[in-house]
């Protein structure tokens, strides 16, 4: 067959108008974004704990009050202090059809391997969407110990160096650095010890081998209410909302301007579009007013807001300066 | 009787028939993710976890403690026919497990198992029944030198464990803490010999290391023999799983000291069922007639091992309930899951929630009997598996463990791992060095480590903390006898050698 000149023209052209239709689907997605496939939702700690409950809470709800039109499974990548499933994630580069949930080791997981002076993948290789809630801090003491409020322990403290065993995760984590404020604001030189996960911790403290440990006020409760742990002082800005927490001081108002948490935040990879993050902003703000979810907030004596994608952002790297600078304290990141 | 009370109770509300079901179900999730390579049953929980939210606190927990127990059957399963553990606390029923499924007593290793497990898991229901208030203290006076002094008791023992060469078996332990060096350091909190790698910041996981040197390795070594590998395969019937009298008599001792030894670790927080079933096979080897037999088939290397695991599940739900604190990876999704429901796992928990937490002890009972029938049944079947030609086995059996390593952290990386740790395990083989000093050493050396940190954190630097605290200087004292004893004993052997001669 001869292919003739005025059919190669008609063929290209076919091929153009073709295409220009394939694509019209596309330039609509980008003006007003939608997901379309099921959005994959990592959580970058294992289930069962703060994180993974947040996780399973958020996602759980999109689906159910119909936030996002498809479905939010939970994808768990743990390992290595969110190192793993950051890797995961920032791979997925350009793909608005996956979201993190974020917490403090995402900013200082980096900060930590940065200071070693090795590269790795930070908290700015990825677009923030918001963040919801804080997670409180308290100090906890033994039920019987000789500390019956925050200044006993500071007092104590005060007269010794490293005279009080203070127990915790990881250094370099939230505990390790909320100690560190601490220390700092109170002018005092803690022995910190740290354990494997809170289980240890909280068995460490109740067999009298830590004095004192830092936990999230919710999550001791029972002991309280059992009376064998103690709770001196929150790290919040102002006292917790709930009931059980009214005579609970803030660090604050007891005189040591420490004010420490755990953000609780929505990421996604880098490089995704305007409208993507536009839409997700809007998404996460309904589930902010979401009635389940405020509940969940409340249950837990977390700290609600509401921050947009910008707000999240510069809230990220100014507690990554503040972190950085703790880290100094701490021996870690180079003065 | 007040307790007796509350049992029946507790059985009230775990034989309702949803109560049942959900009890059996978990069994049966919990074999098959036991069975699994990778998935061990905190994985297992984790997977169940969003099935129960619709659930009542009570039904969820039941499911989940069926699950629990369940895949502390299901980790047999796979060592004792193919050499790959199914989780971390099946590692020792590999070794003598293994032998017997090649002598044509597959049946017998998994009935023994089986039995021993249940004796053990109902047992230690009994004892969280019982002793859980005093025996909370006890575990918690175990602080970090305690574990210490624990943890290096352990590692003393290895080199004795595995019979052969002590050289070989010295080596591989030191092997064994070098692999578990890599990873974020806790107490510096910078990254440790990771060379870069996001994948070695987590530490190189156990199971990498078990499924890779025995299951692997050992797929390996035998596709390279040409005569091969013999599995006696004979129609099993249910009466030939069943334990013959000399065969009781040998087992019942390792099954109850097994049941003791794991539920006093299972009860500690931070030792768990992995550790207890090492301490028994140690035990066991120690107090055997014929040690010389153990690693080659020897029954009660499997049954005291397997109650003792079992009987660990028990031990780690006693902090759990009595403390609102996990002993155990395991326990902690449970307590994450109970704090979902809005329950508050804490010290009050026996008062506040009384029909939970006895419902749950009732269904304890009822899944081990469950899982017993289930196993002895199903055993017969299980064998099968042997008769699969060597051909289509061994692919399968690799295929088998990458799948289960990947779904660990859904981590490629891991998988690649897991290939160099076969390969080194054909070896290791081939040089006729047992994996299991460098297993377990791996399990021990971070807690170990960790131990000794936040010991010497304690006392400021000063090694004294390890003598002055009477349980750790008891167990160094036995730590050190184990490491003197065989020393004094072939000196021994020696003396009488030579004054028979004379």
């Amino acid at each position: 067959m001869k292919v003739s000149v005025h059919n190669i023209r008609i063929i290209i052209l076919s091929i153009l108008a073709v295409s220009v239709l394939a694509m019209a689907p596309a330039i609509s997605e980008a003006a007003s974004f939608v997901p379309t496939r099921p959005i994959e939702f990592v959580c970058f700690a294992s289930p069962g704990g703060g994180s993974g409950i947040f996780a399973e809470t958020v996602g759980g709800i999109m689906e159910k009050e119909k936030i996002v039109p498809v479905p939010m499974p939970r994808i768990y990548k743990s390992g290595g202090g969110f190192a793993v499933g950051m890797a995961y994630l920032a791979e997925k580069k350009g793909n608005p059809h996956f979201l993190g949930s974020t917490a403090n080791p995402f900013i200082l997981t980096p900060l930590v391997v940065t200071a070693s002076g090795k590269k790795t993948i930070l908290h700015k290789d990825f677009t923030q969407i918001a963040i919801l809630a804080f997670d409180e801090m308290a100090v906890v003491v033994k039920y019987d110990a000789p500390y019956k409020n925050l200044k006993d322990l500071i007092a104590a403290a005060k007269t010794k160096a490293k005279s009080i065993k203070f127990g915790g995760t990881n250094v370099g984590g939230t505990d390790s650095l909320l100690v560190a404020s601490l220390a700092k604001a109170a002018g005092v030189e803690f022995n910190y010890i740290a354990f494997q996960g809170g289980g240890e911790v909280n068995a460490a403290l109740l067999g009298g081998h830590i004095d004192a440990m830092s936990a999230n006020p919710t999550e001791m409760l029972p002991q309280i209410e059992g009376k064998t742990m103690r709770m001196l002082a929150v790290a919040s800005e102002k006292r917790l909302s709930g009931s059980d927490f009214k005579d609970l001081p803030t660090m604050k108002e007891l005189g040591f301007n420490v004010i420490f948490n755990t953000h609780r935040g929505i990421t996604a990879p880098a490089g995704i579009s305007a409208e993507a993050v536009a839409y997700y902003e809007n998404a996460f703000k309904k589930l902010s007013e979401n009635d389940t979810f405020k509940k969940y907030i409340a249950d837990n004596n977390m700290t609600p807001t509401y921050m947009n994608s910008v707000q999240a952002t510069k809230y990220m790297n100014d507690f990554a300066d503040y972190a950085n600078g703790l880290l100094k304290d701490l021996g870690i990141a180079k003065k | 009787m007040e307790t007796l009370q509350q049992l029946i109770m507790g059985f009230h509300v775990a034989v309702t028939p949803l109560n049942l079901l959900l009890c059996f179900l978990g069994a049966l999730a919990g074999t098959i993710i036991g069975a699994l390579p990778g998935i061990g049953p905190s994985a297992g929980l984790a997977i169940l976890l969003p099935l129960t939210f619709g659930m009542n606190p009570t039904s969820a927990m039941i499911m989940m403690a069926g699950l629990y127990c369940g895949a502390m059957y299901g980790g047999t399963i796979t060592s004792v026919l193919i050499n790959v553990p199914g989780e971390s606390s099946s590692v020792m029923t590999c070794l003598d497990g293994y032998q017997m499924a090649l002598q044509g007593r597959a049946g017998k290793a998994l009935g023994i198992a089986a039995i021993g497990s249940f004796i053990a898991g109902t047992a230690s229901v009994v004892f969280l029944m019982l002793l859980s208030i005093p025996l909370v203290k006890f575990a918690l006076s175990f602080g970090p030198p305690e574990y210490f002094a624990l943890m290096l008791m352990g590692l003393c023992t290895i080199a004795g464990l595995t019979g052969g060469s002590v050289l070989k078996a010295l080596v591989g332990t030191f092997l064994g803490l070098l692999i578990s060096t890599p990873g974020m350091d806790a107490f510096s909190g910078l990254p440790r010999l990771t060379f870069g790698l996001t994948g070695l910041l987590g530490g190189v996981n156990f199971l990498v290391v078990a499924v890779g040197l025995f299951g692997i390795g050992e797929v390996l070594y035998n596709a390279e023999q040409i005569m091969k590998l013999e599995f006696v395969t004979e129609k099993i019937k249910i009466k030939e799983v069943w334990p013959n009298r000399a065969e009781w008599r040998v087992s019942a001792m390792p099954i109850i000291r097994g049941t003791f030894i794991g539920f006093i670790v299972g009860v500690l927080p931070g030792a768990g069922s992995t550790i207890a079933s090492f301490m028994s096979y140690a035990t066991e080897k120690r107090f055997s007639k014929h040690p010389e037999l153990f690693g080659k088939g020897a029954i009660e290397g499997v049954a005291g091992p397997e109650a003792a695991n079992n009987s660990a599940t028990g031990g780690a739900m006693v902090p759990l309930l009595t403390l609102g604190i996990p002993g155990s990876g395991t326990t902690a999704i449970m307590l994450g899951a109970l704090m979902m429901f809005g329950l508050q796992p804490g010290p009050l928990l026996f008062q506040k929630n009384p029909d939970f937490v006895w419902g749950v002890i009732a269904s304890m009972y009822i899944g081990n009997i469950m899982l017993l029938i289930m196993n002895i049944a199903c055993i017969p079947l299980f064998v099968k598996i042997l008769k699969i030609p060597n051909a289509l086995l061994f692919p399968l059996i690799i295929v088998f463990a990458t799948v289960g390593v990947y779904s660990v952290d859904g981590n490629i990386f891991d998988v690649w791992m897991l290939y160099v740790f076969g390969v080194m395990g054909y070896f290791m083989k081939k040089f006729d060095m047992p994996p299991a000093p460098v297993v377990l050493s791996v399990v021990l050396g971070p807690m170990i480590e960790r131990a000794l940190r936040q010991s010497l954190a304690m006392s400021l630097g000063s090694y004294d903390i390890f003598f002055t605290r009477p349980i750790s200087a008891v167990l160094l004292l036995v730590g050190l006898a184990a490491v003197v004893w065989p020393v004094i004993d072939m000196a021994r052997q020696r003396y009488r050698a030579r004054t028979g001669k004379a």
